[in-house]
């Protein structure tokens, strides 16, 4: 064998290497312990300690809007900047299963739960902040990812209240959700993220990430939906 | 096996094909890294594989390599980047003139060509000028506004 030849074939090894060891990364993840179960708030989002959100959907975007809608939501009702939101879809080793991507459920099925389950988090940080800051949760409100007295004066973050930690809560199907008459988000025609990409070629359709990933070479993610 | 060189995006690049007649299209996808010209049909009918070959609209996954030799490609990657898009892209974006995104590669090469012939289009000259780039979605309209929106900046900034 020639050296060049052996070089060609010690590199395709290594890539199939590669390849084994991304695949076993939901595996990994779901070790992790993270709640599924869509009874659960954690399981469909999580504070992080820098304040900013990750929401967890089984349903996905495939350039219909989902992706910024169900931020929105999520937005609308923690009160939390639509661009400290991320929304992480796809994926049921890491989000609830929602059931699979199609005949228009994105939104009436899988945002209507991250929205249930955003208010049922509002409600206990309210109570987080209530105990912080030493006051009833009645006179507290949560603005810009802060729990803040309603008449002003000094207020803390929702990363230092939850940040990295569970909300250990069942979704409450009675938590209140806002009146629509004071969306701030919601309705609001904001620009969607995937479309710089896909303009520039910077990022591959969403198209080709449910059909042609085997043939990718930049991809791992293999996504469930119609074509 | 026959080298073949041509500028891609502005530099010198060259491949190799066994097959003179090997579209354009699978080696700059599979060879080159250029992603954005998307595998559609594969005989010319659909435009998703739309680049520019000196700065005329060409199918790349119809035209063999040894007709693009010697000279310049351009895809929709060279146009610009999400931070500094072409003016096509930019009224793209702005217009969100795209849903799955797999032929928007061709709407915008084509657009960029016509707009390159025609700098002010009517209505009519951009829809047969796009008449030959499919669209599964339903993002019709919107392409048609972006379109429009391109060749009016482009007009103030002449």
């Amino acid at each position: 064998m020639k050296r060049r030849d052996f070089l060609r074939t010690g590199s395709a090894v290594i890539v199939s290497f590669a390849f084994g060891g991304s695949l076993q990364k939901p595996g990994l993840a779901q070790s992790s312990g993270k709640p599924l179960d869509p009874s659960q708030v954690d399981s469909f989002l999580a504070i992080n300690a820098d304040g900013s959100v990750t929401i967890y959907t089984s349903k996905v975007d495939v350039g219909t809007g989902l992706r910024i809608a169900m931020a929105q939501m999520a937005a609308e009702e923690l009160g939390v900047p639509v661009d400290r939101i991320t929304v992480l879809e796809g994926d049921t080793a890491l989000t609830p299963d929602q059931g699979g991507t199609g005949g228009s459920t994105g939104i009436p099925r899988g945002a209507v739960e991250v929205r249930q389950a955003a208010a049922t988090a509002r409600q206990a940080l309210l109570s987080l902040g209530a105990e912080r800051l030493k006051r009833p949760a009645t006179e507290l409100t949560l603005v810009d990812g802060q729990v803040r007295p309603v008449n002003g004066g000094t207020g803390i973050g929702i990363g230092a209240l939850a940040g990295g930690k569970r909300l250990d809560l069942k979704v409450d199907p009675r938590a209140p959700l806002k009146e629509p008459a004071r969306y701030a988000v919601v309705g609001k025609p904001l620009l969607r993220p995937d479309v710089p990409g896909k303009a520039t070629g910077h990022r591959i359709s969403a198209f080709q990430e449910c059909c042609m990933a085997g043939s990718s070479t930049r991809r791992r993610w293999v996504r469930s939906c119609y074509p | 096996m026959a080298r073949y060189s041509f500028r891609l995006n502005g530099r010198a690049v060259r491949v190799d094909s066994w097959d003179p007649d090997q579209p354009l299209l699978y080696l700059l996808r599979n060879a080159l890294g250029t992603h954005a010209p998307k595998f559609g049909c594969g005989l010319g009918q659909c435009g998703s594989c739309t680049v520019l070959i000196d700065g005329k609209a060409a199918r790349s996954c119809i035209t063999p390599v040894r007709q693009a030799a010697d000279h310049a490609i351009t895809t929709l990657e060279g146009l610009g980047t999400p931070a500094k898009p072409d003016p096509v892209q930019a009224a793209f974006i702005a217009e969100q003139a795209a849903q799955c995104g797999y032929c928007t590669n061709g709407m915008i090469m084509t657009a960029k060509a016509l707009l390159n012939q025609t700098a002010n289009p009517t209505l009519e000259q951009i829809k047969q000028g796009l008449a030959g780039n499919l669209c599964r979605c339903g993002t019709h309209t919107r392409i048609l506004s972006a379109v429009l929106r391109a060749a009016k900046a482009s007009g103030r900034r002449a």
